[in-house]
């Protein structure tokens, strides 16, 4: 089977997974940092957030027919480049562990109170297999048409919250000065940016119209960076201050005041469906750098017992939900600030390795 | 294999996981709740919505909805222990209200929010009222002919007064907020049992074309921290939402020529400009008002007469305005209005270092600037006034 996927639907994976963090991770830290100008940090965040973006780039530039790992092997050799390869391969699996308990906790938590996360994983597991199963084709196929349902749900959303608006809830600007948005900021853009190196694993060369795909990144993270911006600035012009601090996803509170020509009410589980589809795909692509690193030509037999211990170690490892949030704002971004580094090495290396031929 | 797989899949998608029938599930729309200090002890009435009713000859003269009632220490326990009086466990995703005495408010507001916002069955939108007496918790137990649950009728009956401007609908999540928030005040429209109570829980107080009992929304009652300080009348209700803006349509009579004038208010909107270092808010009244009645004797398709009324009107607004809040504050000292709140929304930082005494010296002194802007726009489907036109032609 060819591996050939369009720029477009290469795009829409980009948008997915950077909207993988916004369904509780992505506000929950910024709140907790910034309070109620956690919309501020979003901001911060868009402009942080371009340097990974500028390495993602640079990276997927570099000999455009490898793949990420080839990439690594290449510039680092067999031995050095497997090590690398590998603790690339734990990082992206707790990127993969950690959204896929965030995913399973927002369904028992909001709608699902009386059933075990274990099932709602299970049944996670079960769509993630056959969708890793049918390889990166259909994934970024099912990608593209879930942004199309991404952006339709939210603009219907936005419409249906508008009139709860109150834009008084967003001050007061800065009260506790800077440094907690910045601090968010930082924080989001790791959250939001990182997941999507896993995008790197699809050679450059593998992307039809790839003449076009820097520029429709960019206009991808734009997109993203917006609806994050607008997600972050809805939840607290509604909820406030001292409400958006004490839910655990805010977001998902302010959608239940969401009303669709002031007589279709409680559609808030609807619209919900959107952050799911992201973060499904969140998890996915964190599988797929995963699978492919580990396998060659795309062998499936990895997929069954990779699928196994992502559902064991997310459900062992997070034995609660408060364990999990001071995982979110102590370890988590640890884990993603190595990715970064890691990525950042590797460009570096690639600069060195340039000019060292140039010489 | 493969067919194995799908069926494995087909077993998985059921949904039978935890599922709850319809049949054993008692769906609640309104509870009550009450605290009492001595026994340290909450008393629970729950309406559950009765679906045997109607399904067949035998039930139909059944009443549409039950009563429980549970005394525990803890809220979810005394929900909980319903399920020793009904034989269904009781279903709160479709409670509509939530009545709460003023001992629950003064004592365990804190215990009563933290249930209620923790709990996923429950909705952070269901309205929240206040039985300002221990008989007014029993209005969910009245039986009501427009709506056949007293519940829907009380919803209906609230938001009708909050179009009217008579009361403010107050969700669990603005509850919360208020008692979060150390700038806001605690306000709740309240709720009262007239009548007979006994005879009004019987299905015969729907026989007859007057209500024995009857269940009524009241004025908004105010609060100073938790402590309920009193209920306020209709007009001070209407004018603390104009304030608040959170009015959007009323009805206002002004005395006028020796006679009176009834508008309808609408599109009304306050805008705030803080001063917070001269300690003063400038208030701006904005919106539209079509005449309702006119008994004054005056022409109305005199430009002049009606930009004379309009004045007048502005004017008349602005003093009662002023007036209810000049009065809550000398009375109560109470800031219901939420301008300490307005003032950290603009300048935490003054705030905290200059007016950090806000109820003894700022609030006191705060100086209210208002400027009403009402622009008469409608007089109905005639044009002159009957009584003038009767008089002068």
């Amino acid at each position: 089977m060819s591996k050939k996927i369009d720029s477009i639907e290469f795009t829409s994976l980009f948008i997915l997974t950077f909207l993988s963090s916004s369904i509780g991770l992505s506000l929950y830290t910024t709140i907790k940092y910034a309070s109620v100008n956690s919309y501020i940090g979003v901001l911060i965040s868009f402009v942080t957030s371009i340097i990974p973006l500028l390495v993602f780039i640079f990276i997927l530039n570099y000999k455009q027919e490898l793949n990420i790992k080839e990439k690594i092997n290449h510039l680092y050799g067999k031995y050095l480049g497997t090590i690398i390869n590998y603790t690339l391969i734990r990082l992206f699996f707790i990127i993969a562990i950690t959204i896929l308990f965030n995913l399973s906790n927002f369904i028992v938590s909001q709608y699902l109170s009386d059933t075990n996360i274990l099932y709602i994983m299970i049944l996670l597991s079960v769509t993630l297999y056959f969708s890793l199963n049918k390889g990166i084709e259909t994934i970024s196929r099912i990608s593209s048409i879930f942004t199309l349902i991404f952006f339709i749900l939210l603009v219907i959303a936005i419409f249906s919250i508008k009139k709860e608006i109150d834009i008084n809830n967003l001050k007061p600007f800065l009260e506790n000065g800077i440094i907690g948005p910045i601090k968010a900021g930082l924080i989001n853009s790791l959250l939001t940016t990182i997941p999507c190196f896993s995008l790197l694993m699809i050679p450059k060369q593998n992307i039809t119209n790839n003449n076009k795909i820097i520029k429709h990144i960019i206009i991808g993270y734009i997109i993203s960076s917006i609806i994050l911006f607008l997600i972050s600035i809805i939840s607290n012009s509604i909820l406030g201050e001292y409400l958006i601090q004490i839910y655990q996803y805010p977001a998902y509170v302010s959608l239940k005041k969401a009303s669709l020509f002031n007589f279709i009410d409680r559609i808030e589980n609807f619209f919900s469906l959107a952050w799911i589809l992201s973060s499904f795909i969140g998890i996915i692509t964190s599988l797929y750098y995963i699978k492919e690193t580990i396998t060659k030509n795309n062998k499936q037999i990895i997929n069954i017992p990779l699928i196994i211990i992502l559902v064991i170690v997310s459900y062992k490892l997070f034995k609660n939900n408060t364990i999990f949030d001071i995982y979110i704002l102590k370890y988590y971004p640890i884990n993603l600030l190595s990715i970064l580094i890691l990525f950042i090495i590797i460009s570096i290396t690639i600069i060195i390795r340039k000019i060292l031929k140039k010489d | 294999m493969k067919k194995i797989k799908y069926l494995l899949l087909i077993l998985l998608l059921t949904g039978c996981q935890n599922y709850r029938e319809l049949n054993d599930i008692a769906i609640t729309t309104a509870i009550s709740v009450d605290y009492s200090q001595e026994t340290n002890e909450y008393t629970l009435i729950t309406q559950v919505i009765n679906s045997v009713n109607k399904q067949d000859t035998s039930s139909s003269n059944e009443p549409t909805f039950i009563n429980f009632t549970s005394t525990s220490t803890s809220l979810s326990e005394g929900l909980s222990q319903i399920v020793l009086e009904s034989p269904r466990k009781l279903y709160t995703t479709q409670t509509q209200i939530i009545i709460l005495s003023k001992e629950v408010i003064e004592n365990k507001l804190d215990v009563v929010l933290d249930y209620f916002i923790r709990n996923p069955e429950i909705r952070g939108e269901t309205l929240i009222l206040l039985a300002p007496d221990k008989e007014d918790l029993k209005g969910i137990t009245i039986q009501t002919l427009l709506d056949n649950l007293s519940s829907s009728n009380i919803v209906s009956s609230l938001k009708a007064s909050e179009k009217e401007g008579y009361t403010t609908l107050i969700t669990i999540n603005d509850l919360t907020d208020m008692y979060l928030n150390p700038y806001k005040e605690i306000i709740l429209p309240t709720l009262y049992v007239e009548g007979n109570i006994n005879v009004a829980e019987e299905e015969e107080n729907k026989t007859s074309t007057n209500y024995k009992g009857t269940v009524k929304i009241g004025p908004l009652a105010i609060f100073k921290d938790t402590n309920y300080l009193s209920t306020l009348s209709l007009d001070e209700s209407k004018y603390l939402n104009i304030i608040r803006n959170s009015l959007n349509s009323t009805i206002i009579t002004i005395p006028y020529n020796e006679g009176y004038i009834t508008f309808e208010l609408y599109n009304i909107k306050t805008k705030y400009k803080p001063d917070i270092k001269n300690n003063k808010i400038n208030l701006t009244i904005t919106g539209k008002a079509k005449t309702y009645e006119i008994v004054t004797n005056t022409n109305i398709e005199d430009k002049e007469k009606v930009k004379d009324i309009q004045d007048y009107f502005n004017n008349y607004i602005k003093e009662n305005t002023l007036n209810t809040f000049t009065n809550i504050r000398n009375t109560y000292n109470t800031d219901i209005f939420n301008f300490q709140d307005i003032y950290h929304k603009d300048n935490p930082k003054y705030l905290k270092q200059n007016l950090h005494n806000w109820y003894k010296y700022n609030y006191p002194n705060l100086e209210l600037n208002i400027n009403s802007k009402i622009n008469l726009y409608e007089k109905g489907k005639i044009k002159e006034e009957i009584t003038y036109v009767k008089k002068n032609r």
